[in-house]
């Protein structure tokens, strides 16, 4: 396998300027791994991601985490003209890299945090963790990708090149290939302001609409009530990832939220509430990790009703 | 280097997983612009809690307490003062 270097977009990791909802004012700078690089990816080619956020309105919390949340298919296309579609992987990834970033599209692909430089300080070298990415900059010769990550642009080479396609293995035809997406940005539509920001209300309105129809903070409140022991039982790696699925999902939907209203032209009172839940769940998440590491008794009740009053109120002026 | 100083670049060295030497760290440095994550910054202030004996109030629970060496001096000597 060999070929020249391909880029879908000519971009420099080394000097890339990241979008304003990661920078690192913001409370919660990364959000989740899959929102942070369609934050990003819209922004490198041009256009303004705070518009597809009202989705975020409809968060739900669902047993066990908060809603991962992923921005739709059909407003990525509706907004930006961005056309998301499967990627069939019926070859190797690199195959399909050259042939789609050749012609201009963006691949989103999972992949294994062990081989992505640009998280040394998790899971780098030390965890296998599946997380998703988005090829932009392919040299198979110099065995060098640029890609989007979280909240930002990388590029990884040598080994971490070559694990990440699995090249120089024998074929193993027990592994499954991970899922991966193709991104059209053929047809993009850099919108005016006014307009992006009549068409994103829209999509809010939608969104309210399909809220959770009780208060999803006050069924996180009694879950977390009878989840404590355990968590303090299983130690700091399990809660780690427990306050992923949770209190971070939440915290950085609400800070998302209110910067999604700054620039839409919102409510004060509801940029405020989540401002609230935002910040209240950064310290949650400090104050939570103590209680798991010393084992001590923990009642954040008062806490929880804020938020569940904060929730309410940004809904109630939103509506 | 005062003693705080060096107890707290010791235990960003072990807790915070900075991609650059915590020893060698300018006390204002940015600690989540040399890598360290929330994760490791949870991992940092239980540390600091367990090595100064204190515990950070609600108000210092935030990002900023934990962005630099002297910003976590800052914090600590208000909390050891205050013991």
């Amino acid at each position: 396998m060999s070929g020249h270097r391909i880029r879908a977009l000519d971009l420099d990791a080394a000097n890339y300027t990241r979008h304003s909802l990661h920078a690192e004012d913001k409370v919660w700078v990364e959000k989740n791994c899959y929102v942070d690089i369609w934050i990003e990816v819209i922004h490198a080619i041009g256009c303004e991601p705070l518009a597809i956020a009202p989705f975020v309105v409809a968060l739900d919390f669902e047993g066990d985490q908060w809603t991962f949340f992923k921005p739709p298919h059909d407003e990525l296309r509706d907004l930006y003209g961005i056309d998301t579609q499967e990627l069939n992987c019926w070859r190797p990834l690199i195959e399909h890299a050259q042939e789609h970033l050749a012609a201009g599209k963006l691949i989103s692909t999972e992949a294994d945090a062990w081989w992505l430089p640009d998280v040394s300080g998790t899971d780098y070298r030390r965890q296998h963790t599946k997380s998703t990415i988005v090829l932009a900059d392919l040299d198979v010769d110099a065995r060098r990708l640029g890609y989007f990550h979280n909240a930002g642009y990388f590029m990884l080479e040598g080994e971490d090149f070559a694990k990440t396609f699995r090249l120089d293995i024998e074929p193993d035809p027990a592994f499954m290939p991970f899922f991966a997406e193709f991104v059209r940005i053929d047809r993009k539509i850099v919108r005016p302001a006014a307009e992006l920001r009549a068409m994103s209300k829209q999509l809010l309105a939608k969104h309210l609409a399909r809220m959770p129809v009780d208060n999803p903070v006050r069924r996180f409140a009694v879950r977390f009530a009878q989840e404590l022991p355990d968590l303090q039982a299983r130690g700091l790696p399990h809660y780690h990832a427990w306050a992923f699925a949770t209190v971070r999902q939440l915290g950085a939907a609400a800070e998302l939220l209110a910067r999604y209203l700054d620039w839409a032209g919102g409510p004060a009172t509801a940029i405020a509430a989540y401002d609230q839940i935002s910040t209240g769940a950064k310290s949650f998440i400090l104050k939570a990790a103590r209680a798991v590491n010393s084992k001590k008794p923990f009642d954040p009740s008062v806490t929880f009703e804020e938020w569940a009053t904060a929730w309410d109120t940004a809904i109630a002026a939103l509506a | 280097m005062s003693d705080t100083a060096t107890k707290i670049r010791a235990i960003l060295k072990e807790h915070g997983r900075l991609s650059k030497d915590a020893e060698a760290l300018e006390d204002k440095a940015d600690l989540y612009q040399a890598g360290m994550t929330s994760h490791a910054s949870v991992n940092v202030m239980l540390a600091l809690e367990g090595e100064f004996d204190v515990e950070f109030p609600d108000a210092m629970l935030k990002r900023s307490v934990f962005e630099s060496v002297a910003a976590i001096q800052t914090a600590i000597d208000e909390l050891v003062a205050g013991k």
